[in-house]
């Protein structure tokens, strides 16, 4: 499992642990029911307080990605796959919006945008 | 988990010198800095809470129950390195091992030989022959080897190079990776302090400025780098001082008070600091 | 309190091999004068060798504690405060008794006639001076610190040999006058009335002591 975090983003550390650790989890890196680190062994690690740890992991529970069982340490949670689509259905809106609102303020029509999907999609399919 | 220090309305009074109304706690479990400059009253807190000193007013709670200095057998959970060690010269660091073999109830002979060996200090020098690290280092190693659940440290890394440091900070997050441990750390190196500790105490001149969470501590904060001018777009109450120079100013700003659009900069504790006692000095 | 003893023990490892060249020295002149005089001579020095003895090594505990905070630390330590205080009484104790079985062996190799009532009066009232002394000086030291307190000495020195004088001028006194109770019981009585006194002494010196270092701060 890799972590990497900086100090010079603009992101807090524990936000940029528990992103790096959803998008494991969603990419299916990380397992339903996997054991994640201990969060005082994360914190040793990386080099970073407890407090960081436990936040970034609360944060994670919060949203259901992980579940933490008393004594014995913190777990993938399992999750069905629409809630997960769900989810990054919502991101990919999020980028397209703003993708939208680049166009509009430089003129460009939604069939060139739509003209760009589709090569796009091309592309992929090709690869 | 029970704190595992608390003070209420500490003072003391000293010719020169006022610590005044200090109020605080050390959750359980996590490890807390003590920082401020040299004379605020840091010494003088680690002193008040092991009851060194007399308290003019004030109690001391160590893991949840009152301490005033009877029913010494607690001091057996408490492990203390000052910035120096107290032992005397001639003895050497196997001596200093049977010596406290006797004083403590749950001495760990192998525990405190193999961190000498970590730390490679040679069993039969004696201590008068040791550098300032390797003082530190003993200290350090009988402190951790008591089975204490509480570290308290005044000023360990003074007189440490950058490796020993962080040498220093690995035995820091070692010694919490047991969830009942705590640490209460005074320094004015304050790197060290931001990279390992869970909470923030920042005294200034016998007063306690802050006691918080570290992280929300540098999230609440802001620096803004801007024109004489620009300052004045800045709601008073929201700035907690100004530097101002030749070529524009910089300002400590609560970060939810700064308006949308203006550029910031994260906050570092010592910046903090600087800026809180560059408010306290106008005040 | 056995560490906090051992500490001690362990710091004097050093002086200890001061203290038996002193010893040999004064053996020596004693020895010396001895062969030339082959008489009782009323030169003692080594008779009183128990006397630096006993205050040397109290000092020297009260010296390197001080040099090193050694009381700053110690206060962190799972031990109570009497049982820091008794480290001063138990050591100055043994030096004492060490102190006195040197200069019993002196008096009993170098000087004549052995067993005489004059020895034993150098002897107690060596012995006394040194309790005596170490039971205020305990006291004295822990309230002003070691360094003052050789000052305090210092300055005080003409008042304390003539103390020291006072209490061997007391008891020889004191002898002369019970001196005709040459029966066994007098003496003994006589004997216990000085020990239960010095015993009084020491343990009131404790109390102080006790007293003035729960004051101190660390």
């Amino acid at each position: 499992m890799n972590i990497n975090i900086t100090n010079s983003s603009g992101q807090p550390i524990y936000e940029q642990i528990a992103t790096q650790i959803r998008n494991m989890i969603l990419s299916g890196k990380l397992k339903d029911g996997d054991a994640l680190p201990s969060m005082r062994l994360l914190a040793k690690e990386l080099r970073i307080s407890v407090i960081t740890t436990k936040r970034a992991y609360e944060e994670l529970e919060k949203d259901g990605f992980l579940y933490s069982v008393v004594g014995k340490g913190s777990f993938v949670a399992a999750r069905n796959t629409d809630f997960l689509k769900e989810l990054k259905l919502k991101e990919m809106e999020e980028h397209l919006r703003e993708a939208i609102l680049q166009a509009r303020i430089f003129g460009v029509t939604k069939e060139e945008i739509i003209d760009i999907i589709t090569m796009l999609y091309e592309e992929e399919d090709e690869s | 988990m029970k704190e595992a220090v608390r003070l209420e309305h500490v003072s003391k009074s000293y010719t020169d010198f006022l610590l005044d109304d200090i109020s605080f706690s050390v959750p359980g479990g996590c490890i807390m800095g003590l920082i401020g400059e040299n004379g605020a009253g840091k010494t003088t807190i680690l002193k008040s809470i092991l009851q060194l000193i007399h308290l003019d007013q004030g109690k001391i709670y160590l893991f949840g129950e009152e301490y005033d200095g009877s029913r010494r057998e607690r001091l057996n959970q408490i492990g203390v390195v000052m910035d120096r060690c107290y032992f005397e010269p001639e003895l050497t660091a196997s001596e200093i091992n049977k010596v406290l073999s006797k004083v403590y109830a749950n001495w760990q002979t192998d525990e405190f030989f193999s961190y000498l060996d970590r730390f490679s200090i040679n069993p039969a020098l004696k201590i008068k022959e040791y550098s300032k690290g390797m003082s530190v280092k003993i200290s350090l190693a009988a402190a951790l080897s008591h089975q204490s659940r509480l570290l308290i440290l005044d000023e360990p890394a003074s007189g440490l190079d950058p490796a020993a440091r962080e040498e220093l900070l690995d035995l820091f997050w070692d010694f919490i990776q047991e969830e009942d441990r705590s640490i209460l750390l005074s320094s004015h190196i304050v790197t060290d302090l931001e990279k390992v500790c869970d909470y923030i105490t920042y005294i200034n001149n016998g007063k306690l400025l802050f006691s918080e969470d570290k992280d929300i501590l540098l999230q609440s904060y802001g620096i803004v780098k801007c024109s004489r001018k620009e300052l004045s777009v800045l709601e008073p109450e929201a700035v907690i001082a100004t530097r101002i120079h030749s070529f524009g100013a910089e300002a400590l700003v609560k970060r939810n008070h700064i308006p949308d659009g203006m550029l910031y900069e994260n906050a570092g504790i010592e910046q903090i600091m600087i800026f809180q006692n560059e408010r306290r000095n106008l005040s | 309190m056995n560490g906090l003893l051992l500490h001690e023990i362990y710091g004097l490892k050093r002086v200890w091999k001061s203290y038996l060249l002193v010893l040999i020295m004064f053996y020596m002149i004693d020895f010396v004068s001895f062969l030339q005089h082959k008489s009782h001579s009323s030169l003692a020095f080594g008779a009183y060798i128990g006397i630096y003895i006993a205050f040397g090594i109290t000092f020297q505990i009260f010296n390197y504690q001080e040099s090193v905070q050694w009381n700053t630390y110690a206060n962190t330590m799972p031990v109570t405060k009497k049982q820091l205080v008794s480290v001063y009484y138990i050591l100055g104790g043994i030096a004492v008794i060490v102190g006195s079985i040197c200069s019993m062996i002196d008096l009993m190799l170098f000087h004549t006639p052995r067993f005489s009532f004059d020895m034993a009066l150098t002897l107690s009232s060596q012995f006394a001076t040194v309790v005596l002394g170490i039971s205020v000086l305990i006291p004295l030291m822990i309230k002003i610190g070691y360094r003052r307190s050789i000052i305090v000495l210092i300055l005080c020195v003409i008042a304390v040999i003539s103390a020291m004088s006072f209490v061997i001028g007391l008891m020889i006194s004191l002898f002369d006058r019970y001196s005709h109770l040459s029966a066994a019981p007098g003496i003994g009585l006589f004997v216990l009335a000085i020990i239960l006194l010095l015993a009084v002494i020491v343990f009131a010196s404790f109390q102080i002591s006790f007293y003035l270092y729960e004051k101190k701060e660390f």
